[in-house]
């Protein structure tokens, strides 16, 4: 170990060669004689005779040791040996003063320079050859140390870059599938050291919102092997509209068998009907949910196990069922908030939560208040564990109506031998909304056969949905994406219309019907515009000098589709998907 | 070094005591483990929280490695003594189903 130093300048000299010693006296005698005694001990030797010298000398040959004389003519050895001290860096080559010098001053000023040792002239080679054997001894077990930082600084470098990629990837994983939705905002502060938070929210077929705060006990990469089978879990079952219950025990029983027995995750999992008020809330192991409303404040704490810890069955007992008993606001949290540490130690659930509790009401959210104040609270930004925050206002998230739905039947095992229908209206502030329209797609295609299409209905439903919100309910014309500054001045506009209300209402049916070989899906949208012309469209494709990324969306729809009607004035569409899936006769 | 864990018998040696002072975290793992380690299935323990001024998630977690260790189900652990904060910890994971809170 000792001499395996990491740093190409402190290994070994190479290929057995001797340890090269530098001499610096003044008196050619002193010099010879002492060249003569180290190369008996081993040493090869270079000699200088006075300070500059020296530096020179240690420039060009990088010796292991120096043996310093302390006064001499030109630069001293003090002087030289502080140059030589810098020059070394953190190499740590050995000075050894040879002085005829006694008094303690004298001696201090060589120690303070950067001398490591002292021996007295008239020089006794036997109290030197032990002086040589200690400074040896200290610089091996300097070599040692600095070869284990160097090991432990790779390692740790190593294994935070390890933890940022696995953020990055687990972020991805997550966010990637996660529907945001109006109303549910949330509040992230990561730690140092990856610590296994994670934020889950999908609609379900029904309507109602799911959404899942969850906590891995621990840092680092062991807290975050858990989060992506928990998430698929989440959106495969969320998707198929399995129960709370089925979820939970479907979480637990796959954590119980992943993780470690001291491993497992606090979880809060709660369910809102928007169009009822209704929810339910479960929550194992996180710190209480907080709802207020028309009942004032309310704490629903933990009444449960977190999941990954033993086999048991969640219970009804353990829900908390909020009736359409008017609940304005929730809160969710991870202890990381209330544990969150000021630099005096105190806890931020012992000096700031209560008072932001009290200016909490159903008009006024809490979560800006959380943010300004634990960044006051934690003001050096450093976190002890992730902190997150979510904050629903069931009020504020899209009710999802429709006119026949589809929706109770994906509870079970669904039969697309008999077809189905679904519709939606979306309007006012919820109008573009692209990620409920996408959750209806794939809740509807879940069979093996209708799942094939999704990415194709994906692009037919998008496209024309966002025809309609733009050019219809927001009233925006794409010939504006034609001028220079046209897409900024574009995307401007629609963000104004979108947050000013001021748009009108999209309808959408989605309608398949089996057929032989294949199926047929009729997609129509209309919207409360003006419409607008489809031959100005065309013309304009058939343009080549046309900036042909205005009506593109279009194009593409109508190649996929067996027909796209537009109705007078241009505000409903119908488009008809057709597929068959009989062998080609040529591959018979 | 002062020392966090210590481990003592009670009630004639039927019981094992494993007292934990300060914050009962992660960097007390290996003199936990170190206390129960040569008791077998069945054991009667006590982890005594006293002096312990805070517990975090991987306190829990060692508990239930301990609970492990004794078999699950047939282990004997009561967890006594734990003030306000840290019996907040304990209430909040439900930790009262798996273990005696004395």
């Amino acid at each position: 170990m000792t001499e395996s130093g990491f740093l190409s300048t402190d290994a070994p000299r190479e290929g057995g060669q001797k340890r090269l010693a530098l001499i610096v006296d003044d008196e050619l005698a002193n010099r010879l004689l002492l060249q003569r005694f180290l190369a008996l001990e081993g040493f090869d030797t270079r000699l200088a005779e006075d300070g500059e010298q020296a530096i020179d000398a240690f420039r060009e040959h990088r010796p292991d040791i120096v043996f310093m004389d302390v006064m001499m003519k030109g630069m001293g050895g003090i002087e030289a040996t502080r140059v030589i001290k810098k020059l070394s860096g953190n190499r740590f080559v050995p000075v050894l003063f040879l002085t005829a010098l006694t008094d303690v001053e004298s001696l201090e000023r060589c120690i303070a320079a950067g001398g490591d040792d002292f021996v007295s002239k008239p020089i006794n080679l036997k109290v030197l050859k032990s002086r040589i054997l200690a400074l040896e001894r200290v610089r091996d077990l300097h070599r040692a140390i600095k070869a284990q930082h160097d090991e432990l600084s790779l390692r740790y470098d190593a294994e935070r870059r390890e933890e940022e990629l696995a953020e990055r990837v687990f972020a991805h994983a997550i966010s990637a599938r996660n529907e945001s939705f109006p109303g549910v905002e949330v509040l992230h502060r990561r730690a140092a050291s990856f610590s296994g938070d994670l934020v889950l929210a999908r609609r379900m077929p029904d309507g109602r919102v799911r959404i899942l705060l969850g906590d891995f006990t621990g840092h680092g990469l062991a807290a975050a092997i858990g989060i992506l089978p928990v998430s698929e879990i989440f959106h495969a079952m969320t998707r198929f509209g399995a129960s709370c219950a089925e979820l939970l025990d479907e979480i637990n029983r796959k954590l119980c068998f992943l993780l470690p027995p001291d491993r497992f995750l606090a979880a809060v999992l709660i369910t809102i009907d928007a169009s009822t008020g209704k929810a339910s809330i479960w929550n194992g192991g996180m710190p209480p949910v907080i709802t207020i409303g028309s009942d004032g404040l309310q704490r629903h704490p933990s009444r449960a196990l977190p999941l990954g810890i033993v086999e048991d069955e969640v219970t009804e007992s353990q829900f908390d069922r909020l009736d359409a008993c008017g609940v304005e606001r929730v809160m969710l949290m991870s202890d990381g908030l209330l544990e969150a540490r000021n630099p005096a130690g105190r806890y931020f659930l012992d000096c700031e939560f209560d008072p932001i509790l009290d200016r909490w009401t159903p008009q006024d959210a809490a979560l800006q208040a959380i943010d300004e104040r634990l960044s006051a609270h934690v003001a050096d930004g450093r976190y002890e564990d992730d902190v997150t925050v979510v904050e629903i206002v069931p009020r504020q998230i899209p009710v999802v109506r429709r006119a026949q739905s589809g929706a109770q039947k994906r509870l079970a095992p669904i039969s697309d031998q008999a077809g189905w229908e679904w519709s939606l209206t979306l309007s006012g502030q919820y109008l573009d909304g692209r990620e409920t329209l996408q959750a209806f797609l794939e809740s509807s295609l879940v069979s093996d056969t209708l799942g094939r299409r999704l990415g194709a209905l994906t692009t037919i439903v998008g496209e024309l949905f966002s025809n309609a919100v733009d050019h219809g309910a927001l009233g925006l014309s794409s010939a504006m994406k034609d001028e220079d500054d046209g897409f900024e001045k574009y995307y401007r506009k629609r963000a104004e219309r979108l947050a000013g209300r001021e748009g009108g209402t999209i309808d959408l049916a989605v309608r398949f019907t089996p057929l032989a070989n294949g199926g047929e899906i009729r997609v129509s949208v209309s919207d409360s515009g003006l419409g607008f012309d489809e031959r100005e469209v065309d013309e304009r494709l058939a343009d080549p000098l046309a900036n042909r990324l205005w009506g593109r969306g279009l194009k593409v729809v109508r190649e996929l589709c067996e027909s796209v009607e537009f109705s007078p004035p241009g505000n409903r569409v119908l488009a008809v998907y057709r597929w068959d899936d009989a062998p080609h006769p040529s591959e018979r | 070094m002062i020392m966090s864990i210590k481990k003592y018998q009670e009630d004639s040696g039927r019981r094992t005591v494993i007292s934990v002072k300060g914050r009962f975290d992660f960097s007390l793992h290996a003199a936990f483990r170190e206390a129960y380690r040569d008791l077998g299935r069945g054991s009667e323990v006590v982890v005594d929280l006293d002096e312990a001024t805070y517990m975090d998630s991987s306190a829990l977690g060692m508990l239930l490695l301990l609970r492990d260790h004794l078999g699950r189900d047939a282990a004997k652990v009561t967890i006594r003594r734990a003030r306000d904060d840290v019996r907040r910890v304990l209430e909040i994971a439900n930790f009262q189903v798996l273990f005696k809170l004395a």
